[in-house]
């Protein structure tokens, strides 16, 4: 199960179980639909994107408390695996204590010295050891970042590996702009329309706000519905973002 | 003897001495400009140790202060046995002689930089006035109020009277929300609205609890659902914002429910 947006109500909840186990849940409360679930031949589920499993927006927590209780509720029969940006779980930890529902929580880390060497020599990315040791310091280990200086190293934009992430950009922003890039970190992404509810202000300043985001390559947008964007952080910046962040105290 | 020690005394105060002193004094005086500037650059660059960075501060002042004076006692002036004697009764007899104000906060300053009530950075209520501590100095405190009102508190008051700290050296502190609602109406909704809209807010610290406390009040002549909303802000500075995006969050969502629809005006 992919999810694709945020669930604001129990229906949209029930509509994300029925996609995940056939369209057989007939029910319209978590109860029945559980019980239902419960019925049938055990199975893994993998729900992708669980940062969407979070929601700061005021009557926006209903649709994932229903799709929370009803992983717990048939967990005893199946097997429910939720990958999540680190960032997101933490939040959902906080405010859901959603790693209590888990008996496994196995935390990916961005790659150490050993396996950021075995990665780049399988990619043939034919760099020295000073490189490699320069390219971990600047791309913290992201193999996304890594790949992506490698290529531009060798296609001659850059003609060595740069000097860490200038931070210069992200000092200069206002604390809001600082705020609203926190919360599409711990969201994973968020619309213009639901930073409006988050920060309470108007479609214009919002609009405003993440143009100049967007101007400063802090964050990227894409679509989501016909009608809404994804606004989410750079990802080949993520890990300096969010360091940054945590460091200024917008994240925790 | 005293006319011995008079001449002595003034054959110290010699030109070199002077010059040597006003250098040394001059040196302490930048290094703790440059200490105080470096202090201020690495408090925006890592906002997180803000407050240990500016609380670290008013130690090594006196510290370097101390150093300074002891040295040019010590190692340009170099009085002999019989002037230092004679300073040290004239200073005892300052002292005693001025056990009042001045003196009083200068030693209350020190007493503080050793068992601190509050630090730099610390938002205390004292003397109705309640705001950040943004300057630590040996004689008086200045504090910072939300209204932008810079208010000087001399050091000898904090060791006479209580001093309410509400965050103790923590970024994060409890901020408390009081809303007056009309009754009757749910409780529990009521309840439920107020805690969503505390971490709903962005400025609202999630690792630490939101409560809500409900007490009935009869004031204008009818009843009065009480709502207490204690919430962790991230940072004591947005202490008000939060306070007052949460007061706003909560009233929104409870008039969207019309909850509020039929309210008479007091």
């Amino acid at each position: 199960m992919t999810l694709s947006m945020r669930p604001a109500t129990t229906a949209d909840a029930l509509s994300l179980a029925a996609a995940a186990f056939g369209s057989a849940i007939t029910h319209d409360s978590i109860d029945a639909a559980a019980n239902e679930i419960n019925e049938m031949p055990a199975r893994m589920i993998l729900v992708d994107n669980g940062h969407f499993l979070y929601s700061r927006l005021m009557g926006g927590g209903e649709g994932i408390r229903a799709l929370q209780a009803l992983m717990v509720a048939t967990q005893g029969r199946h097997l429910w695996l939720l990958a999540c940006e680190t960032q997101a779980w933490r939040r959902q930890c906080d405010t859901s204590q959603t790693d209590r529902y888990f008996d496994e929580i196995v935390e990916l880390p961005y790659f150490e010295r050993d396996d950021f060497a075995t990665f780049l020599a399988a990619r043939n990315a034919g760099l020295t050891d000073s490189e490699i040791d320069a390219l971990l310091k600047v791309s913290r280990g992201h193999p996304a970042l890594a790949l992506f200086i490698v290529a531009r190293k060798r296609s001659g934009e850059i003609q060595g590996i740069p000097t860490p992430f200038d931070e210069s950009p992200l000092r200069r922003l206002a604390r809001t702009e600082l705020l609203a890039m926190a919360e599409m970190s711990a969201h994973g992404a968020l619309t213009a329309t639901e930073l409006q509810s988050i920060f309470r202000r108007d479609a214009q300043s919002i609009g405003i706000l993440l143009h100049h985001l967007r101007q400063s390559g802090l964050i990227l947008s894409a679509s989501r519905t016909e009608q809404d964007d994804d606004n989410r952080l750079q990802p080949l910046l993520v890990p300096e973002i969010n360091a940054y962040l945590v460091r200024a105290n917008y994240l925790y | 003897m005293e006319e011995k020690t008079l001449a002595e005394l003034v054959s110290l105060l010699s030109f070199q001495h002077l010059i040597a002193t006003a250098v040394v004094m001059g040196v302490a005086g930048l290094l703790l400009r440059g200490l105080h500037l470096t202090i201020n650059a690495l408090a925006v660059r890592y906002p997180r140790a803000r407050l240990q960075l500016a609380q670290s501060y008013p130690a090594i002042r006196l510290l370097i202060w101390t150093t300074t004076i002891v040295f040019i006692v010590l190692v340009i002036v170099r009085p002999p046995d019989s002037v230092i004697f004679a300073m040290l009764g004239t200073l005892a007899l300052a002292v005693g002689l001025a056990a009042q104000d001045g003196i009083r906060n200068l030693i209350s300053g020190v007493v503080m930089i050793f068992n601190p009530p509050f630090r730099t950075g610390d938002m205390i209520e004292f003397g109705g006035h309640y705001g950040e501590v943004v300057r630590l100095d040996l004689s008086a405190t200045w504090l910072r109020t939300f209204n932008d009102n810079t208010v000087m508190i001399p050091n000898a008051e904090f060791l006479k009277g209580a001093v309410s700290n509400a965050n103790s050296g923590a970024l994060d502190e409890m901020v408390v929300v009081t809303l007056d609602l009309p009754w009757p109406r749910s409780i529990t909704e009521a309840k439920a609205v107020a805690a969503e809209a505390a971490r709903a807010s962005r400025y609202c610290f999630l690792k630490k609890p939101v409560a809500v406390m409900v007490a009935q009040r009869y004031e204008y002549g009818r009843f009065l659902l009480q709502l207490t909303i204690k919430a962790y802000v991230v940072d004591v500075r947005l202490e008000r914002i939060m306070a007052s995006d949460i007061a706003e969050r909560t009233l929104e969502a409870l008039e969207a429910q019309q909850t509020l629809a039929d309210t008479p005006s007091p």
